[in-house]
Formats: C-alpha cells, sequence, structure tokens
C-alpha cells in the first residue's frame, strides 16, 4: 500500500495489527468464523470497546439464525461459512497477478475502454487506483462545506461518536442472518455525513475513494443526511469486479433527516461467482426523499431489496431496480416500501432481462400501516425473457391497513415481440443488432438515471452481453 | 336462508343418497382409521409456508376434533348433489370398483395434495361421510346438463367431499353452495366448521361454468380447496362469491392441461365485522396455446380482512401462452386491511403475462360524479361497491339469481358492523 495515498486519503497509518507480545496474540488470517476472529478483527481495528461487544453479539445473532427458508435455497444452502477468510489485513489484500484474471473479463475491460489503471484495481490486482488527483479537488470543496465522507474505519477513529449514535440503528443486527454476519465481521464500507442544508453537487463513488481498504466483502455504508441537505451516492462500476471471495454481504444505513434528499446508485457487477446477499435500508423523516437506484448485473445469486422506511409526514421513496440475469445467474432483486406516516408516496420500478437460462426474480413489499392516510403508490415490474431456457418470476406483497391509500402494481413479462424485430430488421439492422436495440431501450429508464460516463458503459456492457446470444 | 337454495329444486333430478358402505372397496383407498392415523401423524403445517403464511392452521379449530383420542364419527351434514338422470352420482368406493369409472376414479386417489395440506385433507378423508363421484355426459347438441351441489351446516364439523367429470366435449354448469341450515334455530350462535375437497376434470373440448357461493353463518369457520384439470380446448369459466364466516380460507387451483385449454377466474367477496378472508389460486400453463385470466375483487368495511395471494406459473412446455391475473381491493373503513401476493413463475419465453393489483378506498372523484347525479353519499358509495361485483355477477346464467345476489351484497353493505 502506498502511504502518501493513505494519508491523503485520511486514514491513519499507525495500524499496529494487534501483535502484542506479552497476550502472545498470533494472529494469522485464516478460513473460518468464530468468536476469537471477530475478536480479533476488533482487536486489530483497534475499536472501542462498544463496537467489539456489537460484534461478538452479532456473532451469536448470526449462529442462531436459521439460513433463510425462502428464496434460491438451493444457492443459499451451498454457502460454506467455513470456506471464507472474514478479515484480511490490508496488507495480505490479494496484490494478485494479472495473467490470473479471467480472459473473459480482460476482454470485457477492453470492449467497454476500461482505462488501463483502473482495470488492474477492478480486477483486484492492485488494491489502488490512484485518482487522488481528481479526489484532492473534491475533497477540498466538500470540506468547505462541512460534508465527511470517508471510510467506515476511519469514521469509527475519528468520528466515534456519531458512528455510534447511528450504526446498527437502521438494520439492527437481529434483522437477518447476513445482516448479522456483516455487523459480526465487517470491515471496509462508506461513511457520509452531510451537514444541514449542503448541497452536494457532483455524485460521491465510492469505488475510487474506498480503495484504500479496497471494497470489501463485508463493507459497511452509513448515510447521514440533516435537514434540508441532499446528496448522491454511487457505488461500484459498470466494469465487471473480478472477486476471489465467494461471499459478498454489505449493509447499507441511510438516514434522511427532514426536507433532505438523499440518491444511492449502485451497479453490482461482480464476477459469476460470488453470493452477493446484502441488506440495504433507508429512514426517511418529514418531507424528504430516499431514492435507491439499484442495477444487478453480476454475481451467481443476489438477493437484495433496497427499503425505504417513510417515518416521516410528506416522506418519499423511490426505487428503480434493473437487473441482467445470464448464464448460471439467479437475480433475487426487488425493493420495499413501508409507509408509517400519513400523505406519504411511493414508486418502484423493477425492470428484469432473463437470458441463456439466468433467472431474474423480482421480490417485493410494499405495506401500510394504520396511521399512513393519504398515501399513494405505485409499483411496476417489467420482465423481458429472451430465450425459452430462462425463467422470470415476481414475489410482490402489499400488505394494505388504512383505507385513505391508493395503491397500484402492474407486472407484465414477455418476449421481444415479433413485430418489433421485424421492424428494426426492415430498417436494415441485423437481428443481434435489432435485440440489442430493444434491450438498451428496455433499460433506458434506468440507465437515463446514471452519470453519463456510468450509462455509456452500460450500454456498451449490454452490447458485449448479447453478442451471441442470438442467431 | 340463502338465495340459492331458495331458488327450489324444478329439475327431473334426482337426488342422490350413497350406497351403504362398499365393502368390496378397491385397496387404494385407504380405511377411515388409516386416513385418521395419517392426519394424527402429519405434521401441523408451518406458517412458513405459502399456503399458511397468512391464516394460522389453528385458526380453523380442527385441533378440537383430537380432544377425545380417538377418531370421531364421519360427519352427518348434509351434502346434497342433484342432477338430471343422465348425471351419474356415486361414491368413490363404488366408482373403483365399476368398470365403467375405475380409471377415472383413481385419478382422484393418485392426485398429488399440496404438502402443506396433507394433514387437513386426511382429516378430510377419515371424517367426510361420503367421497361422491359426479360423471356428467356429453348431452345432446347445445344444452347443458345443470349440477347443483349444496352443503348445509349449522352446527359441528362437515367435511364435504366430491369430483366432478364432464366428459369430452359435455356442457355443464355446476352450483356448489355452502349455506347454513334453513331454519337455523338456537343452534345458531355455534360455530360450524366446513372443510371442502374437491376436484373437476374436463375432458377434452368440454365446456364448464362453476359458479360456488359461500354465505354460510356469521360465526363459521370454511376451508375450501378445489383443484381443476382442464385437457385440451376445453374452458372453465369459475366464478366464487363469498359472503359468510368469520374465516373463510379458499385454494383453487387450476392446471391447464391440454393444448388449447383456458380458464376464466372470477372471484368476489364482501367482507364485514371481523371476517377474514383468505384465498389462494393458482393458474398453471402445463400445454402449449393455453389461456387463463382471473379478477379477484374485494369490497371490505368495518374490520374485514381480506387476503389475495395469486400465482400464475407458466411451465417450459407452455409456449405461445397467455395469462392475466388482476385483483382489486375496495376499503370502505379505515379499519379495512387488505393483503395481496400476486405471483407469476414464467419458465418459457413465448408468452404474454400481466397482473395488476390495487387497494384504495373508493375514487373521490367517481363518488363525486354519481353523487351529483342526485344520489346521496351513501347511495353513491354503494353503487360504486356494486359496481365492483357487476363483472362477478355478470357471470351468472340466471338474471334472477344474479339479482338475488345482488340483493344480499347491498344487504350485508348496509348492516351494522355487528348484526
Amino acid at each position: 500500500m502506498n502511504p502518501s495515498t493513505q494519508a491523503a486519503a485520511g486514514i491513519k497509518t499507525g495500524y499496529q495489527y494487534g501483535f502484542h507480545d506479552e497476550e502472545k496474540l498470533v494472529f494469522k488470517s485464516r478460513k473460518g468464523l468464530d468468536e476469537r476472529v471477530v475478536e480479533q478483527i476488533s482487536h486489530m481495528k483497534e475499536e472501542p470497546s462498544w463496537m467489539r461487544d456489537k460484534r461478538l453479539e452479532a456473532y451469536r445473532i448470526f449462529k442462531s439464525k436459521p439460513m433463510p427458508a425462502w428464496g434460491d435455497t438451493e444457492f443459499l444452502n451451498a454457502i460454506d461459512f467455513d470456506d471464507i477468510y472474514y478479515y484480511l489485513k490490508p496488507t495480505e489484500k490479494i496484490e494478485g497477478r494479472w495473467e490470473d484474471v479471467p480472459e473473459s473479463i480482460k476482454n470485457t475491460f477492453e470492449k467497454i475502454g476500461i482505462p488501463e489503471a483502473e482495470r488492474k484495481f477492478l480486477a483486484g490486482v492492485t488494491a489502488q487506483y490512484d485518482s487522488e488527483a481528481v479526489y484532492h479537488r473534491i475533497n477540498e470543496e466538500l470540506k468547505k462545506q462541512g460534508v465527511i465522507f470517508t471510510d467506515m474505519d476511519t469514521a469509527l477513529k475519528e468520528y466515534p461518536d456519531v458512528v455510534k449514535r447511528y450504526f446498527g440503528t437502521i438494520i439492527p443486527s437481529s434483522d437477518n442472518k447476513f445482516a448479522a454476519l456483516n455487523t459480526a465481521v465487517w470491515s471496509g464500507g462508506s461513511f457520509v455525513y452531510v451537514p444541514k442544508g449542503a448541497q452536494v453537487a457532483m455524485p460521491l463513488q465510492a469505488y475510487f475513494r474506498i480503495n484504500a481498504q479496497k471494497a470489501g466483502q463485508f463493507e459497511r455504508t452509513l448515510i447521514i443526511a440533516e435537514e434540508g441537505s441532499k446528496v448522491h451516492y454511487i457505488e461500484g462500476c459498470t466494469a465487471p469486479t473480478y472477486a476471489a471471495d465467494s461471499l459478498h454481504s454489505a449493509v447499507v444505513e441511510l438516514i434522511a433527516m427532514p426536507g433532505s434528499h438523499i440518491r444511492y446508485t449502485t451497479i453490482q457487477n461482480l464476477s459469476n461467482n460470488v453470493y452477493n446477499l446484502v441488506t440495504k435500508r433507508a429512514i426517511a423523516r418529514e418531507d424528504a426523499i430516499v431514492e435507491w437506484v439499484d442495477g444487478n448485473l453480476g454475481s451467481k445469486l443476489t438477493m437484495k431489496y433496497p427499503a425505504v422506511y417513510l417515518v416521516g409526514k410528506g416522506a418519499r421513496g423511490d426505487i428503480l431496480s434493473c437487473a441482467l440475469a445470464g448464464e448460471g445467474q439467479h437475480q433475487d432483486a426487488g425493493a420495499k416500501l413501508i409507509f408509517a406516516a400519513p400523505h406519504t408516496s411511493g414508486t418502484i420500478i423493477s425492470k428484469s432481462i432473463s437470458k441463456d437460462g439466468g433467472r431474474a426474480s423480482y421480490r417485493g413489499l410494499v405495506k401500510v400501516h394504520p396511521q399512513a392516510h393519504d398515501v399513494k403508490v405505485n409499483v411496476r415490474c417489467d420482465a423481458l425473457l429472451l430465450d425459452e431456457m430462462s425463467r422470470s418470476d415476481t414475489y410482490p406483497t402489499m400488505e394494505i391497513d388504512s383505507k385513505r391509500v391508493r395503491v397500484e402494481h402492474e407486472a407484465s413479462v414477455s418476449k421481444i415481440g415479433e413485430e418489433q424485430l421485424f421492424y428494426l430488421m426492415s430498417r436494415g439492422l441485423k437481428e443481434q443488432e435489432a435485440v440489442t436495440m430493444i434491450v438498451n431501450g428496455f433499460f433506458d429508464q434506468f440507465a437515463r438515471e446514471l452519470p453519463l460516463e456510468y450509462s455509456v458503459e452500460l450500454n456498451r456492457l449490454i452490447q458485449l452481453e448479447m453478442e451471441g446470444s442470438v442467431g | 336462508m340463502s338465495p340459492l337454495s331458495s331458488q327450489g329444486v324444478s329439475d327431473p333430478a334426482v337426488a342422490n343418497d350413497r350406497p351403504p358402505h362398499d365393502r368390496h372397496a378397491s385397496a387404494a383407498l385407504p380405511s377411515r382409521d388409516e386416513s385418521w392415523n395419517a392426519y394424527l401423524s402429519a405434521s401441523t403445517p408451518l406458517p412458513s409456508s405459502p399456503e399458511w403464511r397468512r391464516t394460522d392452521y389453528s385458526a380453523l379449530g380442527l385441533d378440537r376434533l383430537d380432544d377425545s383420542g380417538r377418531r370421531p364419527d364421519p360427519d352427518e351434514s348434509e351434502l346434497s348433489i342433484v342432477a338430471p338422470p343422465e348425471v351419474s352420482i356415486l361414491s368413490l368406493e363404488a366408482a373403483l370398483s365399476d368398470a365403467r369409472f375405475a380409471a377415472q376414479a383413481r385419478r382422484v386417489l393418485e392426485a398429488d395434495p399440496v404438502g402443506s395440506y396433507a394433514k387437513i385433507e386426511s382429516l378430510s378423508r377419515a371424517l367426510a361421510a361420503k367421497d361422491m363421484l359426479v360423471f356428467i355426459p356429453r348431452a345432446a347438441a347445445d344444452s347443458e346438463t345443470v349440477v347443483r351441489i349444496t352443503a348445509r351446516s349449522s352446527d359441528g364439523f362437515a367435511f364435504p367431499r366430491f369430483s366432478i367429470f364432464a366428459a369430452p366435449e359435455s356442457r355443464a354448469i355446476v352450483l356448489e353452495e355452502h349455506v347454513g341450515a334453513p331454519s337455523d334455530g338456537p343452534s345458531a350462535s355455534r360455530t360450524p366448521t366446513v372443510v371442502s375437497f374437491s376436484s373437476l376434470f374436463l375432458g377434452a373440448g368440454a365446456g364448464v361454468k362453476h359458479f360456488y357461493l359461500q354465505d354460510l353463518p356469521m360465526a363459521s369457520r370454511a376451508f375450501w380447496r378445489q383443484t381443476v384439470e382442464i385437457e385440451s380446448r376445453a374452458t372453465l369459466a369459475h366464478a366464487s362469491l363469498l359472503l359468510g364466516g368469520a374465516l373463510h380460507k379458499s385454494d383453487l387451483a387450476v392446471r391447464l392441461r391440454g393444448t388449447g385449454a383456458g380458464a376464466s377466474l372470477w372471484g368476489a367477496l364482501m367482507g364485514s365485522g371481523t371476517q377474514k378472508f383468505d384465498f389462494h389460486s393458482r393458474q398453471i400453463h402445463d400445454a402449449p396455446k393455453t389461456q387463463s385470466r382471473l379478477l379477484f375483487n374485494a369490497a371490505l368495511k368495518d374490520c374485514a380482512r381480506a387476503v389475495y395471494t395469486g400465482l400464475i406459473r407458466i411451465e417450459k412446455k407452455a409456449g405461445d401462452s397467455d395469462a392475466y391475473q388482476e385483483n382489486h381491493n375496495l376499503l370502505l373503513s379505515d379499519s379495512a386491511r387488505s393483503d395481496t401476493t400476486p405471483l407469476l413463475e414464467i419458465l418459457t419465453d413465448s408468452v404474454r403475462c400481466k397482473h395488476g393489483a390495487t387497494a384504495g378506498a373508493p375514487d373521490p372523484e367517481e363518488l363525486f360524479y354519481v353523487e351529483s347525479r342526485g344520489l346521496s353519499p351513501q347511495e353513491a358509495e354503494e353503487t360504486l361497491v356494486m359496481g365492483f361485483f357487476s363483472p362477478l355477477l355478470g357471470q351468472i346464467h340466471s338474471s334472477e339469481l344474479a339479482g338475488r345476489l345482488e340483493d344480499r351484497v347491498a344487504q350485508k353493505l348496509r348492516e351494522g358492523a355487528f348484526p
């Protein structure tokens, strides 16, 4: 690791990694998980005791909770928790060899035009991508407004009170097995604090910023937007992220104070060996707006249902979810809107494509509590099946416990229309090009919500995905 | 008294009586004791199973039957099947040993139950007074065979069981109802429990209209499960109207087995007081070029609650199929509650499949429009609610019957919360 980048990123360089002779602690990264490993992680990170206790409590909850009995149980039960490294010291961070990166991923970098330096970072070959020149300037601007944007480990050291106050308040350890696991072994992730009234004009992009720690398997993100503030956070990238780790389980908590606006964009393109089991939840107070823009392209199994709890009058939650499931993949993605205050509203739009035997599922929940009157919510799920081997499921649930509500749900599943293809081909397009154009059009609503460079990359990526899938 | 039963029986019909217990029953048919033991040894369905997610099995109160420690006697409630003479009505035991019907009867035995219903189905087999089979032959051109099936309960447990076979190219109307006894005397305050298992088999090209009315006393509990198998080109038009009971749980499973089979399913309920309805539907497309559509409407006042779970599944071999599902919930009070889970599982690409669901209070603009035509707010709301039921009532072949049911819904709408 390059010490100068560490310093610039605001990370203390004085890690001792917990080698205290008198205690005869010899920590070696090893597979599997027990209380000792959890204690070691906390110890090596020099954490306050409350965090260590929280981790241990979460570990016990993780052990006691059974595997979910719903969703893709076949895939889930194949996870071997003893075959996972739960913590690697930063110095141990992969630093693999470029030669070992699969050819298909290298080709993808090539074709969607990822710069050379970025490729190695994305492929996990280097733990660093040198973007400090750009980020230094952004940092200056953020600092002026009092915005804190750092990684979670640093935040725990430098802003312990804020972290202690909010950590795990939106997603408690007991929420689900994977949230408990994350709380026990978390490392990395982002911490964002936007003070009252601050407007962050430029999207905060995690994949560069977190690089000191390299967004880990068990990252933990906490975003707090104070009254009247606005922030857009982007996680992930369009290019495939090669990971040797087989389990990725993040927890993301968003707190939108009255009148604030948080947008959280994810583009997940993990390599096809990864289980991606993520808990994401936001709380929206009076007149706050929370938007999840969530794209899932990679991974073997993704189970992710970003949620907004609308607890303040006039709050709004919008979730746009998009998934592409190819060979051997199951994208079990969706959204949850929980209405617990009057005059709240929300929309869920889900778009999914299944191809080459892949399976895309929408799983969602809309719940309107009795005190939440004058609620409006609209849910729309569109699925496109590209061949007869693939599968599409829609599992929405609506629980309405209040009278003055307007809840609408609509879903459709279809294949590419013969007429559409015929029309495009009659304009001189080859079948392949016509299908790609239709697929791009299908995802257009999603692509439009992304910053330009992401949306260009997404288009290229889809083009690439579609190659050879027709004809 | 229910509107259907008050219509009287004017058909040249035969009320069927099952022959005494058939000693030559096939070995494949489990005895009452075998079924009772299967019931006792089956585990209680867990709330984690999709069928019992919203209604706890114990809410049906069936475990009272276990109290005595021995198998209770078969129920003695009244199940009447009325049909014209060309229709054969016989018990499952009799059908199994009758060369004309044995093959079909075996399908009833071999039906694969849903795992979480295994316990309650064994109970039904152990305690049903009769397990009746109805064979509807192909009738003269254009005439429809009318079959009436009525289960009356005023107290205790009732376990109606029947299967209907519609011959290839036959045309039939099946009217099925669960109602209270004609004169509900002092026992009306007690809690009848009806557990009904039935199946319909539609031969190739058959056309069956099936109407189901549940108008049990308000204190009763009802479980109703019907499986339908539809062969090629055959069509089913089903309509369920649910009005009575403290708790009603339905499961209608329709499997389109033959090329070109079709099903249109309508359901409606009017809930009041603390009534709870849990309606499950399955549209399973298991053959190419099949079509299904479903519309389920629930109007809820007071503290009533409706749960709707509907699955559309298109199997791999069911290309060129078309499926549609719609569920609307009209919440007429602040305490009414509706839960909706429409599910799609699509395993092939060459399909058109859609579903839609809504929940909410009557649209203020629609109310305003109706009121502007000179109606009081209450009348306006009633008009909108009745409009909500019209797609279902429109499916009923007799306009007289439809009119009477409309009155029944309106009556229920006007009644106080806890009559």
